[in-house]
């Protein structure tokens, strides 16, 4: 047992936490903890033995998955567990808070039913890109187990290799200029209405669509895949409100900074910008304008310049030597409400991965994934989307029996000529 | 089957839409080859969300009554020898929980070193006179010793989490 290591992670006994994973480890509340699920449907039901004894050989490869979060007395951290019996049969509502106190096991759990593998983890251990890492190194693992010879391992972790430092260390701080001034960020005017959300409740729809028709349709509007959905999650919340809507419409949106850094961070590397659109109280808003408004903003804000400006500003300031010294209690109260605040900046939010890519012997298994944000005890609603094998999904998830938003969205998008198939955690 | 008022493709076993809550259509899918993935009926489970409270914790609370109560009634020698023997006691229970959870070894470390301290404080403050010195010396004297023998028997362990639980 060592403690953090630069030149190796495989036996480190914790990890300290990333510049995103402090902000996730200080909002969790009692009944809460930020979760999100990933997940991928097969073409045969799961074998659960399997998939327990892939995911224990995945243990020594991947550590910094296999950890749970503890409080010290300036930071919290993540501490190693060699507790790996995690894959259980799915019985609950998905995306359930992952329990951060009273057992030993990883801040993660496996989920399979019937076809579905999913993977729902904690928001401090890593980002959307490094779960569905995780999720396709467990599914390679798993068919590797069932005798299918893996050609190439380059979107997936190989149990045969040993963890590195770039993966396992804190790829904010890699990457940060300490040149950088220090920000003083300002609220924006924003539209947020607070929704009335049941706690544990959990209503996911998704909408199963080709990925060459959201293509067709986006760039019918001359904007990119993400542009376009953030477009309709706007169009949306002005055809849903009650009375007109006079300040900015705001979608934050997470962006994969590997794409943008040479990292290979298997923890938390995302900077979350948003999209905005102001319909000044206008209630004739035509969907072509909030296209035009959005069109290019997502390829400015993803200047490698502006994203390293970004994340070094956030990681100065938690380097700041006074911060550091306060007692992690007191820091907790104001990352809290930092987390509370970075909350109500944005009218909702929106994650698309992209395309999810597996080794080729194992990508004609994977049927279709699924991306679900999760909620928070603020943002009641989320949307997420991730596409394989020309399957685009689009996943809403709310905490609230109410559908108007989803039957909004997916009506949409049906009159748009793209094909949706509909399915949801409650049917009948 | 489809939804004709939203106009999209449902499951295969679905009977209305779970958008509108439409009657489904027994009509033919638009969305071709892609196969219906369920999930589990949670109507019937019962939702055990959160484990409950460690006992650690219980005993925590019964005992800072406890402790609150003899500061009352028994005035401030009674609570100078019981705020280190609750020390210690904690010390026991977290070495013998580090049995089953490694993490804990720390917190034994720790309340066996504030036992230490407090203890060896009150004796020379304000105990030294007191009949209550000599078990509160006695619980010094043990603190060290079981201290010392955590970090003998287990210094990478000790290193380990005290490096974690201290970064900055």
């Amino acid at each position: 047992m060592k403690n953090f290591d630069a030149s190796s992670c495989k036996n480190c006994a914790w990890l300290p936490l990333d510049n995103a994973g402090h902000l996730y480890a200080g909002a969790h509340l009692k009944n809460w903890s930020r979760t999100f699920r990933v997940a991928a449907v097969l073409d045969e039901d799961v074998k659960p033995d399997l998939l327990q004894q892939a995911l224990d050989d995945l243990s020594q490869r991947a550590p910094s998955y296999f950890v749970r979060l503890r409080d010290g007395l300036f930071w919290s951290y993540l501490e190693r567990t060699d507790e790996h019996a995690v894959v259980k049969e799915e019985d609950n509502l998905p995306y359930r808070p992952i329990p951060l106190t009273g057992n030993m096991q990883p801040n993660f759990r496996v989920l399979y039913c019937k076809k579905r593998v999913a993977l729902e983890i904690f928001h401090a251990v890593c980002d959307g890109s490094a779960a569905f890492h995780f999720l396709v190194s467990l599914l390679t693992r798993y068919y590797e187990l069932q005798g299918v010879t893996i050609s190439d391992f380059t979107n997936a972790l190989s149990c045969a290799d040993t963890p590195t430092a770039e993966e396992c260390g804190d790829a904010y701080r890699k990457h940060s200029d300490a040149e950088v001034p220090l920000r003083n960020p300002k609220k924006p005017d924003t539209y947020f209405r607070p929704e009335p959300t049941i706690p544990r409740y959990a209503n996911v729809i998704h909408g199963v669509m080709r990925v060459e028709d959201v293509r067709r349709a986006a760039a019918n509007y001359e904007v990119t895949v993400t542009e376009y959905l953030a477009a309709v999650l706007m169009f949306c919340y002005l055809n849903t409100a009650d009375e007109p809507v006079t300040s900015p419409l705001r979608v934050s949106i997470p962006i994969d900074l590997r794409r943008h850094f040479d990292s290979q961070s298997t923890r938390n590397f995302a900077y979350m910008f948003d999209v905005s659109f102001d319909p000044k109280g206008r209630t004739d808003v035509e969907f072509t304008e909030i296209c035009a408004a959005l069109a290019g903003q997502v390829q400015e804000k993803s200047d490698p310049a502006i994203l390293r400006h970004e994340i070094s500003a956030n990681v100065k300031t938690q380097a700041n030597p006074l911060l550091r010294a306060v007692p992690y209690p007191i820091k907790k109260l104001v990352l809290r409400q930092n987390y509370k605040k970075s909350q109500l900046a944005f009218t909702t939010f929106l994650s698309n991965y992209g395309v999810l890519t597996a080794p080729p012997e194992v990508l004609p298994h994977i049927r279709r994934a699924e991306f679900v944000l999760g909620d928070t005890p603020y943002q009641p609603f989320n949307v997420a989307c991730v596409s394989v094998n020309d399957l685009l999904t689009l996943s809403v998830g709310a905490s609230h029996p109410d559908r108007t938003k989803q039957q909004f969205i997916f009506r949409f998008l049906a009159s748009e000529g793209i094909d949706v198939r509909v399915e949801s955690n409650f049917f009948e | 089957m489809r939804c004709n008022e939203c106009n999209v493709d449902l499951g295969e076993s679905y009977h209305i839409c779970p958008l509108c809550g439409a009657k489904a259509a027994d009509e033919p899918a638009h969305l071709a080859g892609v196969e219906e993935a369920p999930y589990p009926d949670v109507t019937k489970s019962v939702e055990q969300l959160w484990d409950p409270d460690r006992p650690g914790k219980a005993v925590f609370r019964v005992t800072a009554v406890l402790a609150a109560a003899l500061a009352v009634f028994g005035g401030p020698f009674t609570c100078g020898f019981l705020a280190p023997a609750l020390l210690l006691i904690s010390a026991l229970y977290y070495f013998f929980s580090a049995l089953r959870e490694p993490g804990r070894l720390l917190h034994a470390g720790l309340s066996s070193l504030l036992t230490l301290l407090l203890s060896a404080a009150l004796l020379i403050v304000v105990l030294v006179r007191h009949v209550a010195a000599w078990p509160t010396l006695l619980l010094c004297v043990f603190a060290g010793a079981f201290f010392a023998v955590l970090c003998v028997e287990y210094p990478e362990r000790m290193r380990a989490q005290l490096a974690a639980v201290l970064h900055h």
